[in-house]
């Protein structure tokens, strides 16, 4: 590999400055994306500014309605912490069901946001508890709300100069998730989450963004039928070349089978 | 230690040797050697599958650390083409260019040599070449080819109709098909894969002018076929080339071949005086080395309805790619001549047809012609069991070539060894409790589950022991299929082992160290195995087609049996008796009271005080063993599954494999190979299939993220078991295992999900069995009903 300018700073601040200094500086977090694309002389980033050292970014801290998890946190750390145990059952689902072990205990969290990977096994639980991205840059704290942050595969709100730093998630009181491999590196994604009165199901591989269903608060006789009716008219309306007949089936099915799930375990 | 002539296996279980260095990571692969001042090769390739290069610009490409850009037009005039060795009758060569001159012609051909002082600044410099297009139309796979849906597209504009040859052969009676009841027409499509060893190809080439000697590290299956066709293609002299293959972390089949790319790197060692060091990424490895199988096989089926299978008219399409690799055009015809698989067909007419897409070649990958003939007659025979309305087992045991008829000649001229194939089945039926399984099926008809069970049964043959070279001649293979041994007992008594046949996993080491252990009485541990090197050593054939126990190996224990015959010689002199009179037994003459060991012989016969006359010195024996006739292994598979019609999944819930190599000569590894390759068969059969766009010829599966290799998570559990009918044709008594598990694995999986989606009238499913076409099978089925 040729040489390349390298810092590895130990706070936020510090990191800020020196993507200042640089600004055409490329932000190593797990280095999943990064570095595989350094290897294959995709990229020559100079320099390379290593954001693994900052402590503050690896933190999970519960508050009492929403969790905040760090950049800098791994998947591996995350499926592991009791507070999204608890909390986010869904993603310690997804968590576990990203790559394989060496990425998981590799990749982080803030890697995944910054990448933006609109097909990736976070976005529809993410998409389904709803919460915020949060950013930081020189100018302060900046937040978004996770629907809005990705703008298609690979496209993010993420702007020049900014670093992210963590995301904030409502906590929701049930939490489903579930993936289909349809093939090689192509899954179909589904995330159902219902807190109080709101209740959302987010579809992941079916359209570019994954699709957001609200539905309807669980409260009169039938809700699970309309839950599925609503999912069925929405997925059926994907309008995407990769919503294929097959993958609408997939999504279809998933859907019922997490209604269902949620329906056996009582709603609360 | 097993005694000779026991009786019993000669297998002898222990650790392979090879594996405390493998484990420790101690292990040296092409990528671990380092040599001063090394400059890197990478090529630039072609990003289109068929297009006229317009334009090459290296302007921006000459980066700081870039030592020269090579195009077409700077190579010399006598270099040579890429080396074909089998010009099957009628074939058209379009010829194999080291780089493309004014055309590429698929996805990865190389355009240009970069040479640069390290390996990143190679590949950037490479990218930064700049290769001007204009598209042409493509034949993007073999169905097009074929079905002439390419709209004229030719891929060698000399070449009518893109096709490379047509083979025909007419075996046994057609009169046999006048009592057939019935006949059926069926497609069989079997996708290309790609071999994928873990790891890539690579070579280093470092010429020593004063000398004039080329020395080549690569990774590969035969050095010496490297060797010779460095000195053909370059015009440098054999004797002056020293091919050295260190750890080769498997090949399958790929690394059976002499690529544009050694010949390059090689020539431009020479040329530059420089030390030249390629290793290919994972992309070029999908790209650019010989992809596997790709045929469609068109077969009518001629049958009586008591399930006898009287004869097959089969035409095979095969895809050879866009140029010709070592025996691209052959491979085919292994599977015409394994056509009968293990049945009595009185008749078999086939008409191979060679085509040329704007693919990358294609030759051997394990199995080589072999797995398409058993996909073949095992799809052929359960469909006749199911027209017929009776069980697939009795229909084998009907059709199946009896034990007692062996040495059997099949229709094809094929003359099988030895093997009891309705011993193996009812083994492995027995073993994988169909009767369990086929009511468990039953109960979850009746219930209308989701999930239906499937069993799937493949009985194989398959040949070995490559090959009589005879049998080379007559396909019109222009190799010779023997492989040597020296056995060289040194005074000390310790002894090397010298094999032409080396490992790409395998655990020669291991096996050949054991096998001289056996032969000689020596330890192990005093047996050194000397593969993979063309210095101080004879011609060697190679590793492939399950070759090196029953050839490499008989030629160590020929070399051996020599050794012990110069012995007996020499103590018939020495204690003046008759040489029937000593015996040796466990590495020790014997002779009445006297005993004296082979080892102790070493220095006496170095010394050469005591010789009788015209005995020469020194004890070593060189052989060059010639096979009279293959191998046959044999064996039946049984694999069990459950496809959920509602997603199309299948899972593998148990697979139980009999086979019959012969004689074992290490269980361990016997039953590692053969699970290794029905993990890749398994792999063939439900996910894996080279595809590149049908308009544009692009290739879309160039990773590991597009290409879905079967991962630990996909491997089912496999219980093995083996009978043993010895070869004939050796006398060890070996046959083979390396590819039979491939071999039978397509089948058996296929047969099985066909089985499991009859309830939905589903007759047929190409592989890969993808859930999607799957499931779009039981939507279908679930709309005729």
């Amino acid at each position: 590999m040729n040489a390349f300018q390298y810092a590895a700073p130990g706070c936020l601040q510090d990191a800020l400055r020196l993507l200042a200094a640089y600004p055409d500086a490329v932000l190593l977090a797990g280095g999943q994306v990064v570095i595989n694309e350094m290897h294959r002389a995709e990229r020559a980033p100079s320099p390379l500014i290593d954001l693994g050292r900052i402590d503050e970014l690896k933190e999970i801290i519960e508050t009492s309605d929403r969790v905040w998890i760090g950049a800098g946190v791994t998947h591996t750390q995350l499926a592991g912490h009791p507070a999204v145990k608890n909390w986010l059952p869904a993603l310690v689902q997804a968590a576990q069901a990203v790559g394989d072990l060496q990425v998981r205990n590799r990749a982080t969290v803030g890697g995944t946001i910054a990448y933006g990977d609109s097909c990736g096994d976070y976005w529809p639980v993410w998409y389904a508890v709803g919460g915020f991205v949060q950013l930081i840059s020189s100018t302060g704290v900046r937040q978004v709300e996770i629907r809005d942050w990705l703008a298609g595969r690979c496209s993010t709100a993420l702007r020049p100069q900014e670093i992210v730093r963590g995301i904030i998630l409502n906590k929701r009181n049930r939490s489903y998730f579930c993936k289909h491999q349809v093939s090689a590196g192509e899954t179909v994604t589904l995330s159902l989450a219902q807190g109080g009165e709101t209740a959302r199901l987010a579809v992941g591989g079916l359209t570019e963004l994954p699709l957001s269903i609200e539905l309807p608060p669980p409260v009169d006789e039938g809700w699970e039928r309309r839950w599925k009716e609503t999912a069925a008219t929405r997925i059926d309306a994907a309008a995407d070349p990769r919503a294929t007949r097959y993958r609408k089936h997939l999504a279809r099915q998933s859907a019922h089978w997490l209604i269902d799930k949620h329906a056996a375990g009582g709603v609360p | 230690m097993a005694s000779k002539g026991s009786g019993t296996s000669l297998s002898n279980p222990v650790l392979r040797s090879e594996d405390r260095r493998f484990l420790r990571g101690a292990g040296r692969y092409l990528a671990d050697l380092s040599f001063p001042d090394t400059y890197h090769v990478a090529f630039v390739r072609s990003s289109e599958a068929h297009a006229r290069i317009m334009d090459i610009s290296t302007e921006k490409a000459y980066l700081p650390g870039v030592v020269g850009i090579f195009l077409a037009a700077d190579l010399t005039s006598e270099l040579g083409e890429v080396p074909m060795v089998w010009p099957v009758p009628g074939l058209q060569n379009p010829g194999h260019p080291l780089l493309a001159k004014e055309t590429v012609r698929f996805p990865g051909e190389p355009i240009a040599v970069v040479i640069a002082a390290d390996e990143q600044t190679a590949r950037r410099a490479a990218k930064q070449v700049k290769v001007t297009y204009h598209r042409l139309p493509v034949v993007a796979n073999l169905l097009q080819a074929v079905d002439r849906q390419a709209g004229g597209a030719a891929v060698h504009p000399e070449i009518a109709d893109n096709i490379a040859y047509v083979w025909e052969r007419e075996f046994g009676d057609p009169s046999a098909l006048e009592k057939a009841d019935d006949s059926f027409f069926q497609r069989l499509i079997i996708p290309r894969v790609a071999p994928l060893p873990m790891e890539p190809r690579g070579l280093i080439a470092r010429y020593d002018r004063e000398a004039d000697l080329l020395s080549v590290w690569a990774s590969s299956q035969f050095p010496h076929v490297l060797r010779l066709s460095l000195a053909v293609v370059l015009g440098h002299p054999e004797s002056r080339i020293a091919v050295t293959v260190p750890d080769v972390g498997g090949a399958f089949g790929g690394k059976m071949n002499v690529y544009r790319e050694d010949l390059l790197v090689a020539y431009f060692a020479k040329r530059l005086n420089l030390t030249l060091r390629y290793v290919e990424t994972r992309s070029e490895n999908f790209m650019a080395m010989t992809h596997g199988r790709d045929q469609i096989q068109d077969v009518r089926v001629f049958y009586t309805r008591r399930g006898r299978l009287l004869g097959m008219d089969v035409t095979i399409h095969a895809n050879m790619g866009a140029y010709l690799q070592g025996a691209t055009p052959g491979i085919p015809l292994f599977t015409a001549q394994m056509l009968s698989g293990c049945y009595r067909i009185p008749y078999i007419k086939v008409r191979v047809m060679g085509y040329y897409t704007n693919q990358a070649y294609t030759d051997a990958y394990r199995g080589a012609g072999r797995p398409e003939a058993t996909y073949l007659v095992e799809r052929v025979i359960e469909m006749v069991a199911r027209k017929c309305g009776r069980d697939p087992l009795s229909v084998r045991l009907k059709n199946f070539i009896r034990r007692t008829q062996f040495p059997a000649r099949v229709v094809t001229g094929l003359t099988y060894d030895s093997g009891d194939y309705s011993k193996a089945l009812k083994k492995a039926a027995a073993k994988s409790g169909i009767k369990y399984w086929r009511s468990e099926q039953r109960a979850r008809r009746l219930r209308g589950d989701r999930r239906q069970i499937g069993i799937g049964i493949s009985s194989y043959v398959e040949f070995c022991g490559n090959s009589p070279s005879s049998a080379h001649a007559q396909l019109g293979l222009k190799t010779g299929g023997y492989e040597s041994a020296v056995v060289r007992i040194h005074p000390t008594g310790a002894v090397t082992v010298i094999s032409g046949s080396c490992p790409s996993g395998q655990g020669h080491e291991t096996v050949w160290a054991q096998l001289v252990e056996r032969c000689l009485g020596v330890a192990q541990e005093q047996v050194q195995v000397v593969t993979g090197t063309t210095t101080g050593t004879p011609w060697g054939g190679g590793t492939y087609g399950s070759r090196s126990a029953a050839v490499g190996g008989t030629a160590i224990y020929q070399a051996c049996q020599r050794l012990i015959e110069k012995g007996r010689d020499y103590l018939q002199h020495l204690w003046q008796v008759k040489g029937e009179a000593i015996g040796f037994e466990q590495g020790v003459y014997s002779c009445g009271t006297r005993r004296i060991s082979l080892q102790e012989l070493a220095p006496r016969l170095y010394l050469a005080h005591d010789l009788p006359y015209g005995m020469e010195p020194g004890l070593e024996a060189t052989v060059f063993f010639e096979p009279r006739s293959y191998t046959y292994p044999s064996g039946t598979h049984v694999c069990i599954v459950e496809v959920d019609a509602l997603t199309g999944k299948t899972s593998i819930l148990q697979y139980v494999a009999v086979d019959d190599c012969g004689h074992l000569l290490h269980e361990p590894i016997a039953k590692g190979q053969v699970i290794g390759g029905i993990v890749q068969g398994i792999g063939a059969a439900l996910y894996e299939q080279i595809v590149q766009d049908e308009q544009t010829g692009q290739l879309l599966t160039q990773s590991f993220r597009s290409y879905h290799l079967p991962k630990a998570e996909d491997v089912p559990p496999i219980v093995t078991d083996h009978l043993c009918t010895p070869s004939p044709v050796n006398p060890l008594g070996v046959k083979g295992v390396g590819e039979s598990g491939t071999i039978a694995a397509h089948p058996a999986v296929i047969n099985a999900i066909v089985d499991a989606l009859s309830v939905y009238g589903v007759e047929h499913v190409d592989m890969p069995a993808t859930p999607e076409k799957l499931w779009q099978l039981c939507q279908m089925g679930g709309e005729t009903e």
